[in-house]
């Protein structure tokens, strides 16, 4: 043992404290010094390093606790029903009222609550509703973070895997070039194995089969499987030799490939399938359940000197690394620093102010999704705060109603404690009617919730019911049984036994109104709070939506077509083919422009090059700039709506034998010919060696990576001086765009049968795509704020009826001394407003603290908008005044006489 | 002693947890953590006991008559006052022995069908 002194009174063995109270009070004392020890160095555990770690931690030792607890009582309940039967069996014994006979009077007791609850469908069910929603949504969202931020990835001791990260002056960039990684695979001393994979799934083309098929392909180094420590399910994983410039070809299928294709023959393995025109042979299969980042068919060997491999300036390989037993993070990371620097020393062209950052996998998997996960799982416990805050204040008003019954019980004889015990029964049952029912609907509600967000995190599919979602859901009935029936019970169980039998309608239960409006407050607060997150994500998306995306998104069709290497090895063959397809598409019965671009905007987006101005040469090398690049047909600015500023379009003259031409956007104009005209000049671009291009026309910026992202320097070079295999195609038609897909296939497939057609979708569907979590997190916070806000008006709404209510006699006094109706209109609204202005301003002060939380989800909105919080204090001033005015409306109706006669 | 054998069927077959900290305390005496630690290094990290479980079993252990409290122990260098160590009773050997010859049988038996089946 490391540690000689105990380490009690460290942070969060307060924490430990409160679990223990979860076991029986005798177990308690008897272990609770040896149970705080071994909590206390279980956390010091290797595997609860990281936040995830420490979630994970929490979430064992909540696991273990539950359980071994609830092990415990039935324990001491079995053992007690064993020793009263042999009891009763020797003597008949009177048992004791009161705490000395636990088991018999808490049966009694939930006897009792059942009958009472019975006596009362409406109400019993109307409150079991309402927690059952809230519960369910909890334990809903609970279940899918745990799924993907707390339970351990999929793989073989998943705390040892990390991702490699590129970084270039801190910044994270990802990817990292092939050169790279071969040098901190050979140099380092801290991994296991150090695997990369490509920065995406390529659509390759596998023939040979019965028709051309498109299928995805995602290059992976030869040891990225042993990495993740996922053995084949038939034949083997790829070999170093597969990995070398010249090595054989080879290709791994994925579970799911291998059934499609080979039905899952064991034989599969050995065979040959064509891809790209190459044939390759199958060495192994991957398990039907495993991915790992992207959706992939098949794998292919990242080959030194092959594709995406042969460069140290471009990047395009994540690293993950199986760290050796025993080094931690910090080390690996200072050991990844020293190569980073030997790197940058030795390559300062392209490494200079590049590095390599190290985060524990899961981890940096979950990054994407830890904001909106929280968000939503913190909007869900509040809703449901607001919900306990309801119904503890319907108990409450329930409570002024039971005061009888329970003086009565009281009378005969009944302790305070015996009462409080009956009432807290009756929200144990509620709450646990509420829990299970709670439960169903999570069950089905977590699949709901993925539908709309999906996670890519590995393991996600399988969300079913595990032990941990039930243990949590049990913890979260019991406590919201605590929460809402506690207040409730203790205020009833204080009973004056004879001011209470002659109870008369004019009691003023003075304490629990003051509570109920406090609950009033707090419900307000909370709900502003929600619905300011939910109105500065409405108005983020709107921001969003409406950004001008720099082309018109309307009436445009596209979709990908790709040459096969082996029929279109010419470039002649390649003009040939989209020069004819243009013409043939032009020709279709509702198409207006045609236009061809080997990556479409917003659907692929990336591939950056090193430019600079040929005239002013960069002192520094990293100085230079970073320009998208792209290749087009004539007439793709002109069909996509994108206004040609200056100059003129690439043309057919542009071709191999002329000089290299590029037409540049506006932002790159800018930023390399500042106030100067840049057409006729010359811009070098970096291509592997420096290459010359004149600028003949400037164009109007595009949002080519989506609307979130500002325009970045692009250009533009003509198709004929480099023609690529794959093409995007774009059509912008007269006619709803998906009635000319037919014809388009048709138009592809009269030049050649064999080429497919992929991707077919409309410009607007991949624009709402890009924002599609944006939408989804709006529209649930809005929903939950709504709920809470409803909620919050129903419980403002209860306390100033039931106010109303109570002081009935004194409406009809004053009216019948002469008040008018607007004093009292007055005499209600003074205790609502009050209620509804504290409300708000602690909701507004909560919000200004909170809503810095969801910044990064916010598109050119500052979380603090002055617009959001000043209309959401309005509109909720609108619904207080709505819900306060019902009742004074009723007060108003107070009729003098009927008050006074109720005496 | 006739009874003996019931009392001990009646526990089998024992939960995983009983039958491994049995199985350290088979070795000598041990303080409860350190049960833990044994159990999870043996068992390579496949059984995991949480605090709560470790000691709800020992102390249904110590009910059953399984273990016991070491008492009168001296006081090692390091060793913490509250710690208390457990120890192995007559009974709990009889059980731990009768387990394992109830598991050698299951062994011996899935071995010999194994052996009997063919590779498909």
């Amino acid at each position: 043992m490391h540690r000689h002194q105990p380490s009690h009174r460290r942070s969060g063995s307060r924490l430990f404290l409160l679990l223990l109270l979860l076991f029986p009070r005798r177990f308690r004392h008897a272990y609770r010094e040896q149970l705080i020890e071994a909590y206390v160095a279980q956390r010091s555990e290797t595997r609860y390093n990281g936040l995830s770690g420490r979630l994970r931690f929490g979430l064992d030792i909540l696991t273990d606790t539950v359980l071994a607890a609830l092990r415990r009582h039935a324990t001491v309940l079995e053992r007690k029903s064993r020793s009263s039967r042999s009891r009763r069996r020797r003597a008949a014994t009177i048992t004791k009222p009161g705490i000395g006979n636990m088991t018999s009077s808490v049966l009694q007791d939930v006897r009792y609550t059942l009958r009472n609850l019975g006596r009362n469908p409406g109400f019993t069910a109307l409150v079991v509703l309402i927690l059952a929603v809230g519960i369910g949504a909890n334990v809903a969202m609970f279940s899918t973070m745990n799924q993907a931020l707390i339970r351990p990835l999929p793989y073989e001791e998943p705390e040892r895997l990390v991702l490699g990260r590129a970084t270039f002056n801190g910044n994270i960039n990802p990817l990292m070039s092939a050169y790279d990684y071969f040098d901190y695979h050979e140099r380092n001393e801290v991994f296991q194995s150090l695997g990369a994979i490509n920065f995406g799934p390529l659509d390759v083309t596998v023939t040979g089969g019965e028709e051309p098929e498109q299928v995805a392909g995602v290059l992976v180094s030869w040891d990225l499987f042993p990495t993740l420590g996922i053995p084949a399910a038939a034949g083997r994983h790829f070999t170093p030799e597969e990995g070398q410039p010249d090595g054989p070809a080879v290709v791994m299928l994925s579970g799911g490939y291998w059934q499609r294709r080979f039905g899952s023959v064991p034989d599969a393995v050995g065979q040959s399938i064509t891809v790209n025109g190459f044939p390759l042979t199958v060495v192994g299969v991957m398990p039907p359940d495993f991915q790992f980042l992207y959706d992939a068919d098949v794998w292919v060997p990242m080959r030194r000197d092959g594709p995406f491999a042969e460069a140290r300036r471009w990047h395009n390989w994540l690293l993950v690394g199986r760290l050796k037993s025993g080094v931690t993070l910090e080390r690996a990371q200072a050991d990844m620093d020293v190569i980073s620097a030997q790197l940058a020393s030795e390559y300062p062209e392209t490494n200079r102010d590049k590095a390599l950052l190290l985060t524990e996998l899961h981890e940096a998997l979950a990054e994407d999704y830890r904001t909106s996960v929280f968000l939503l799982m913190g909007a869900v416990a509040l809703v449901l705060l607001i919900a306990c805050g309801n119904v503890a204040s319907l108990l409450l008003a329930r409570g002024s109603v039971r005061r009888c019954e329970l003086s009565v019980r009281a009378a005969l004889g009944a302790s305070a404690s015996r009462l409080l015990r009956q009432l807290l029964t009756e929200s144990a049952v509620t709450a646990a009617a509420a829990g299970i029912l709670g439960t169903a609907l999570a069950v089905w509600l977590q699949q709901l919730i993925l539908q709309i967000m999906p996670i890519d995190i590995p393991g996600m599919q399988g969300l079913g019911i595990s032990g941990s979602m039930l243990a949590f859901a049990v913890i979260l009935s019991a406590t919201t049984g605590l929460l809402f029936g506690m207040l409730p019970a203790m205020r009833a169980a204080q009973t004056n036994v004879v001011e209470d039998i002659k109870s008369s309608a004019r009691t003023i239960d003075s304490g629990g109104s003051r509570f109920r409006s406090a609950l009033v407050m707090a419900q307000v607060a909370v709900s502003v709070v929600l619905l300011i997150g939910s109105g500065l994500l409405i108005r983020s998306f709107a921001t969003l939506r409406g950004v001008n995306p720099g082309f018109e998104t309307e009436q445009l069709l596209t979709a990908e077509i790709r040459l096969t290497q082996d029929k279109y090895a010419e470039a002649e063959q390649r003009v040939n083919f989209f020069t004819k397809l243009m013409e043939d598409v032009q020709s279709i019965p509702g198409v207006t422009h045609v236009a061809l671009i080997n990556q479409l905007p917003v659907r692929t987006p990336g591939n950056n090059i090193y430019v600079y101005a040929a005239d002013r040469p960069p002192t520094n090398p990293t100085d230079r700039d970073v320009a998208f690049t792209r290749t087009v047909f004539p007439g793709y600015f002109d069909a996509m709506g994108i206004p040609l500023l200056r100059g003129r379009d690439v043309e057919p003259s542009d071709v191999a034998d002329s000089p290299p031409v590029l037409v540049v956007n506006e932002t790159m104009a800018q930023t390399l010919f500042p106030d100067e005209d840049p057409i006729g000049r010359q811009v070098v671009v970096d291509m592997g060696q420096d290459v010359s291009f004149e600028v003949i026309g400037v164009v109007g910026d595009v949002r080519i990576s989506g609307p979130r992202y500002n325009p970045r320097l692009a250009m533009y070079g003509s198709y004929f001086q480099r023609p690529y295999y794959n093409m995007g195609i774009a059509v912008r038609t007269a006619v709803a765009p998906t009635s000319i897909a037919r014809a388009l296939r048709a138009a592809v497939w009269s030049q050649d049968r064999d080429i497919p057609v992929t991707d077919l979708s409309t410009m607007s569907d991949l624009i709402a795509r890009t924002v599609s979590r944006d939408k989804v997190m709006a529209l649930s916070l809005t929903l939950f704020a709504a709920v809470a806000m409803s909620l919050a008006a129903i419980g403002l709404y209860g306390v100033l009826a039931y106010y109303v209510s109570r002081r009935a006699h004194e409406i009809g006094i004053r009216v019948a001394l002469g008040a008018g109706a607007r004093d009292i209109v007055r005499l209600v609204l003074r205790r609502g407003v009050a209620l509804v202005v504290v409300g708000i301003l602690l909701g507004l002060v909560g919000a200004f603290w909170i809503t810095r939380l969801i910044q990064q989800m916010l598109f050119m909105i500052e979380p603090t908008d002055p617009a959001t919080f000043v209309t959401v204090s309005m509109f909720f001033a609108v619904i207080g005044a709505i819900a306060c005015l019902i009742p004074a409306w009723r007060a108003l109706r107070v009729d003098p006489l009927t008050a006074l006669q109720t005496e | 002693m006739s009874d003996i054998p019931l009392r001990i069927r009646r526990l089998q077959p024992l939960r995983p947890a009983v039958l491994h900290i049995l199985l350290v305390l088979s070795e000598g005496e041990r303080h409860g953590y350190a049960v833990k630690q044994q159990v999870e290094q043996r068992t390579k990290g496949v059984v995991k006991m949480g605090p709560g479980t470790l000691y709800e079993s020992i102390q249904r252990m110590v009910e059953l008559g399984l273990i016991e409290e070491a008492l009168q122990r001296r006081r090692r260098q390091g060793d913490q006052a509250q710690r208390r160590y457990y120890r192995l009773t007559p009974f709990g050997k009889q059980v731990l022995e009768a387990e394992v010859a109830r598991l050698a049988e299951i062994v011996d038996y899935a071995r010999s069908s194994l052996r009997r089946t063919k590779p498909a």
